[in-house]
């Protein structure tokens, strides 16, 4: 008799454990992953457009997200990255400062098993989820057609057009001007030289649109590869006495874009979708996180917005490259 | 194998291999040693420099924590092979991760790729501990001079080794290469120069005759020395061709000469046994003798009875002859006598004496000693009583010829003596100025010298025939002119042509240069003998003709041709016997019938020849050869005959020693007759010694055969004497014959007159040795 009781007895104790396991999951489970975004400056209305669509996303996924911004500080960068790596977060987006700091980030998030998806600016390399860019070269096509067929349309063949580009060092960079050129080959019309921002200042931005005005006679249009000094170009166009003479085209928008278009000041801009990318990067790590198989490399169209069609993408513009209307506030 | 190790090619082609692969691998060796020496010290140089530029670079990196960007700048040098691995420790991203150092880098695996390194990783750190070069510095910022890190480099041999493996490989396969253009060119150049020529020669030389002597020699070429063996082979060949012919011919001559011995010892067997000789041999080392079986038999053994002992025949040795006999053998063994041959008797088994003559010779060695003597014993016992008896007929046959000479001598001496009255006082009467001849005396006289000189001339012919036949004629050849000769005897002859009207002719084939070598004398004889019989024996008003032609043999010939009546053939075969007269019986022509036999016998000594061609009724042609010298004939002494001449008129004296009264009342009488000196006679020779010291004469005039001592014997006082030495003497004799002037000369006479005197000849002596 008093064996049998002591059988049941550990037979209790154990069945109890075993129960007292899925306790400890359901605990687990009670509590939420949490995500790093490293970004390289939150101050650039860019980068936080796309900690808005991450943090968005991740709320909306149930994870807790914190955004750590290096002010384009390589140390700040180091540090940040560090801290959530000791903070021991369940993955790490990062839009880097550069794309060789983020080869050290990778090293660093792989030694300590932390996955990592980025987002924007690339990385030389090292082992990520996924990298979530812009189609920098399609849309920098479609910008360079919506250009083209603006001169044809102005009878303006056989005029030039200027590039203020951003630092040609950079993948996007690259891919930008590249996808442009294909358009005006594609469309007959002839380059008038390229002038790289390394301030991205006013004044820069002036300088550079003077001298490619004065340089070329035939200068019929200007694409400002970066879109924040705008008013840089414009203004020298004006100074120039070529207001209404030289079309100006952006890459990237600003949110006064969603009247300068329409006005006509500006022919056009090609407009990344921050929100998208941040939503898109968080989903991706979402993803990987619960073990589905992951594109390494996704790549989100950049919208050509002339005139013609900003009024059809205005909710677009407005939800994913602005990142406004979303119910998500900063 | 063992063949294939001794050929030449074998050989050479090993020696080539093994030097130049040997060379060639201290070669690659040497060439490693400095290649890996050098590659150490540029991967020394290349670290250096790595880490100088690392240096430099990296810390603005770490500086502005672009880790990636300085990790590209490790992993850019991580492409120098010579580096392993390259550390780096970023303090100050250490910090920030709160870990001291971060460390990052590169490190090369065992495959030699590049990963990055991982502190954590055991095979990395074992790479670090196997560096061969562990170089590390500070990272040191350039704007505060603070330490931001540091770095290291490790370098490990693998490159090195590697590198060297690969040299070692391409050097192995470069050294292979060469060594085998360098084996081939070797070799060819060895083949070419050497191998080949070589092996032409050797298979050559294998193509040899039956005698194993090589045909052919291939030409020279090659390298001097090579070409100088091959011409040395081909001399040798030649001189083996030329040895083997010459020992064919030796060997042909070998066996013909063999041949010829053996026939050569049969012959000598039989000659041996033939001439009953006994052969010896005997062994002066043993002593002992071989005796042949005839030398046994010869002393009446038989071969069994006579042992090898040398006492067997020295033994048997007569006593008297045996010291002579050994001395004989000694004195030839010695060499103190060229030959060894004796005679000497030896005992015979019967008791009896045998004479044998003993001939042998000896064969020596090197020192002189005699190891053999092989002789002959010769059987001459009659030899030597034929020997006796010749002894005995010689020494009669020279008692006969001694008497003969002496007859002869003693004959010419008492015929000479008288007639030197009979002819010197004739000539007196003939010479005296003071009395001159009436013509019928003076005819009486001259009857008196003709029967006189006819007399002296018969008495020297006998003379001559004797010393011919006797073998005592003396030739004195010289040479002569053969014209003196002639004009004398024309001198001669004239005399007994002219009264009978013969003319006598002289050819002209005589000349100046005809000079005979012969003796003057006999050849005047001769010559004289031919003419004065081709005069007798002429016609009256008859001719005589002589002429002189030069005959084969380098001979003169005379020929004496008369007009005379011939000589019949009959007559002719006697004409040079002695005695034999032609027509003794109807002719008044006086002579001894021996001038032909003496002029034949004369001119046969003198080397010459002589003949007779006749016919009756026309004349006969008498000739003789004699011959010519070719030299000039010496000049002849003009003698003097002034019939006039005086003696001078000094204070001399002359001293006669003559026991003969009548040559002495001559001797007075010449004196008389020719006034000046003083005439001292004496008629012994003891008599003449003490007048010659007495008187001490100017010249002693001395007949030889005196009583008691006789001239020669008182000439031998006289010149003993010291005060009658200086006195010349001249012989005044009868002895004529040569030998006895030659003696009288050698004795120590001035001169030496013979009888009969010619007074003419007397009186120039006189002068001669008196002024």
């Amino acid at each position: 008799m008093q064996k049998i009781s002591r059988f049941l007895i550990g037979l209790i104790v154990v069945f109890a454990f075993f129960l007292g396991m899925p306790l400890e999951a359901d605990a687990d489970q009670a509590q939420p992953k949490k995500l790093a975004y490293l970004v390289s400056d939150l101050r650039i209305p860019f980068w936080e457009i796309m900690w808005r669509g991450a943090r968005g996303k991740a709320k909306e996924l149930g994870y807790d997200i914190a955004v750590y911004s290096a002010e384009n500080d390589a140390k700040t960068e180091m540090q940040f990255t560090a801290q959530v790596i000791r903070d021991k977060v369940d993955g790490i987006i990062v839009s880097p400062t550069n794309s060789s700091a983020c080869v050290t980030i990778l090293k660093l998030a792989k030694a300590a098993g932390i996955p990592v998806v980025i987002s924007d600016i690339g990385t030389d390399n090292g082992d990520y989820v996924s990298y979530i860019s812009s189609d920098n070269r399609h849309g920098a096509y479609q910008l360079g057609r919506i250009l083209t067929e603006r001169m044809l349309e102005l009878d303006w063949q056989d005029g030039r057009v200027g590039i203020i580009s951003i630092p040609q060092k950079r993948a996007n960079g690259k891919a930008r001007t590249a996808g442009f050129m294909q358009a005006l080959d594609e469309a007959g019309i002839k380059g008038a030289g390229l002038r790289q921002q390394m301030t991205f200042s006013y004044q820069e931005t002036y300088d550079f649109a003077k001298e490619l005005i004065e340089a070329n006679a035939d200068l019929r249009a200007l694409w400002l590869q970066g879109s924040d000094r705008y008013q840089g170009a414009l203004d020298a166009i004006a100074n120039t006495g070529k207001a209404g003479e030289i079309l100006l085209i952006t890459f990237d928008a600003e949110p006064e874009f969603l009247d300068l278009i329409p006005q006509g000041i500006l022919v056009g801009a090609g407009m990344q979708q921050p929100y998208l990318m941040g939503e898109t990067a968080v989903k991706a790590m979402d993803e990987h996180i619960n073990g589905t198989a992951v594109d390494k490399d996704m790549q989100l169209p950049i919208l050509a917005v002339s005139t013609k069609n900003i009024e059809l993408l205005m909710p677009v513009i407005k939800r994913n490259v602005l990142g406004l209307e979303t119910g998500i506030s900063n | 194998m063992e063949r294939v190790f001794k050929s030449l090619y074998t050989i050479v082609s090993l020696v080539i291999v093994i030097v130049v692969m040997s060379v060639m691998a201290m070669h690659t060796a040497q060439m490693y040693a400095t290649t890996k020496t050098s590659l150490q010290k540029e991967a020394q140089a290349h670290a250096d420099v790595t880490l100088s530029t690392l240096q430099q670079s990296i810390a603005p990196f770490i500086e502005s924590y672009a880790a990636n960007e300085y990790a590209k700048l490790v992993r850019s040098h991580m492409a120098l092979n010579a580096i392993d691995s390259i550390v780096v420790r970023d303090e100050a991203l250490g910090a920030v991760l709160g870990i001291g150092g971060y460390e990052s880098g590169f490190i090369r695996d065992a495959s030699g790729s590049v990963q990055e390194f991982a502190h954590d990783n055991s095979l990395h750190q074992e790479t670090l501990k196997r560096c061969f070069l562990l170089m590390s510095e500070n990272l040191v910022s350039r704007q505060t001079g603070q330490k931001v890190g540091s770095i290291q480099i490790c370098t490990s041999d693998r490159f090195i080794n590697a590198k060297l493996n690969n040299l070692l490989f391409d050097s192995i396969i470069s050294a292979l290469l060469v060594s085998a253009l360098l084996i081939f060119a070797l070799f060819l150049t060895f083949f070419f120069i050497v191998l080949l020529p070589i092996r032409r020669l050797s298979v050559a030389l294998q193509i040899t005759d039956q005698y194993g002597i090589p045909q052919f020699i291939p030409s020279a070429s090659g390298p001097v020395e090579i070409s100088n063996v091959i011409k040395t082979l081909q001399n040798m060949v030649a001189t083996i061709h030329q040895s083997h012919e010459q020992l064919s011919q030796a060997h042909k001559q070998l066996k013909h000469e063999h041949q010829r011995l053996e026939d050569e010892q049969a012959r000598f067997n039989l000659a041996v046994q033939g001439s009953r000789d006994g052969l010896w041999d005997w062994n002066p080392q043993t002593n002992k003798v071989y005796f042949s079986d005839q030398w046994k038999r010869m002393l009446g053994y038989e071969p069994d009875e006579i042992g090898d002992a040398l006492d067997e025949w020295s033994g048997r040795v007569h006593p008297d002859d045996f010291e002579r006999t050994m001395g004989s053998v000694k004195a030839y063994l010695s060499g103190a006598a060229d030959i060894y041959e004796d005679r000497h008797r030896i005992l015979c088994k019967d008791g009896s004496w045998k004479w044998i003559l003993d001939r042998g010779h000896a064969l020596f060695d090197s020192d002189g000693t005699p190891v053999r003597m092989v002789g002959f014993h010769t059987d001459i016992t009659e030899d030597i009583l034929h020997q006796e008896e010749l002894e005995i007929a010689r020494n009669q046959a020279q008692h006969a010829n001694q008497a003969k000479s002496e007859f002869l001598s003693s004959m010419s001496h008492e015929l000479r003596t008288p007639l030197n009255a009979i002819l010197g006082f004739a000539q007196l009467l003939e010479y005296d100025p003071k009395n001159p001849l009436v013509p019928t005396q003076r005819n009486a006289v001259d009857q008196i010298l003709q029967g006189g000189d006819h007399m002296l001339q018969v008495i020297n012919q006998v003379l001559d025939l004797a010393k011919i036949e006797s073998g005592k004629v003396e030739l004195e050849f010289t040479n002569v002119s053969v014209v003196d000769v002639l004009q004398d005897c024309l001198t001669l002859t004239q005399p007994i042509a002219h009264p009978r009207n013969i003319r006598i002719h002289v050819g002209t084939g005589f000349a100046a240069k005809h000079v005979l070598h012969t003796d003057k004398t006999r050849f005047k004889q001769s010559l004289l003998n031919l003419m004065s019989n081709a005069v007798k024996y002429n016609r009256d008003g008859g001719s005589v003709e002589i002429d002189a032609t030069e005959v084969s043999g380098n001979l003169l010939r005379i020929s004496v041709k008369d007009t005379g009546k011939g000589i019949s053939e009959g007559h002719r075969q006697n004409l040079f016997k002695p005695f034999h007269r032609l027509d003794v019986e109807n002719t008044d022509i006086e002579g001894t019938g021996i001038g032909l036999t003496i002029t034949k016998q004369l001119v046969e000594r003198m080397d010459g020849r002589i003949g007779v061609e006749s016919e009756e009724g026309v004349g006969s042609i008498f000739w003789i050869e004699l011959p010519i010298s070719e030299f000039a004939p010496l000049p002849i002494e003009d003698a003097g005959h002034d019939i006039s001449a005086k003696l001078p008129h000094a204070s001399g004296i002359v001293l006669y020693v003559e026991d003969n009264p009548a040559n002495k009342m001559l001797m007075e009488q010449v004196f008389a007759t020719a006034g000046g000196a003083r005439l001292i006679t004496a008629s012994t020779a003891e008599k003449g010694i003490e007048i010659a010291k007495e008187k001490r004469p100017d010249l002693i005039l001395m007949d030889i055969n005196l009583p008691r001592m006789s001239g020669r014997e008182a000439l031998d006082v006289l010149q003993s004497l010291p005060e009658t030495k200086h006195i010349p003497v001249v012989a005044l004799t009868a002895n004529a014959m040569r030998h006895d002037v030659d003696d009288g000369l050698k004795a120590g006479f001035k001169h030496y007159l013979t009888k009969p005197i010619d007074l003419v000849e007397v009186i120039n002596v006189i002068n001669k040795f008196v002024s």
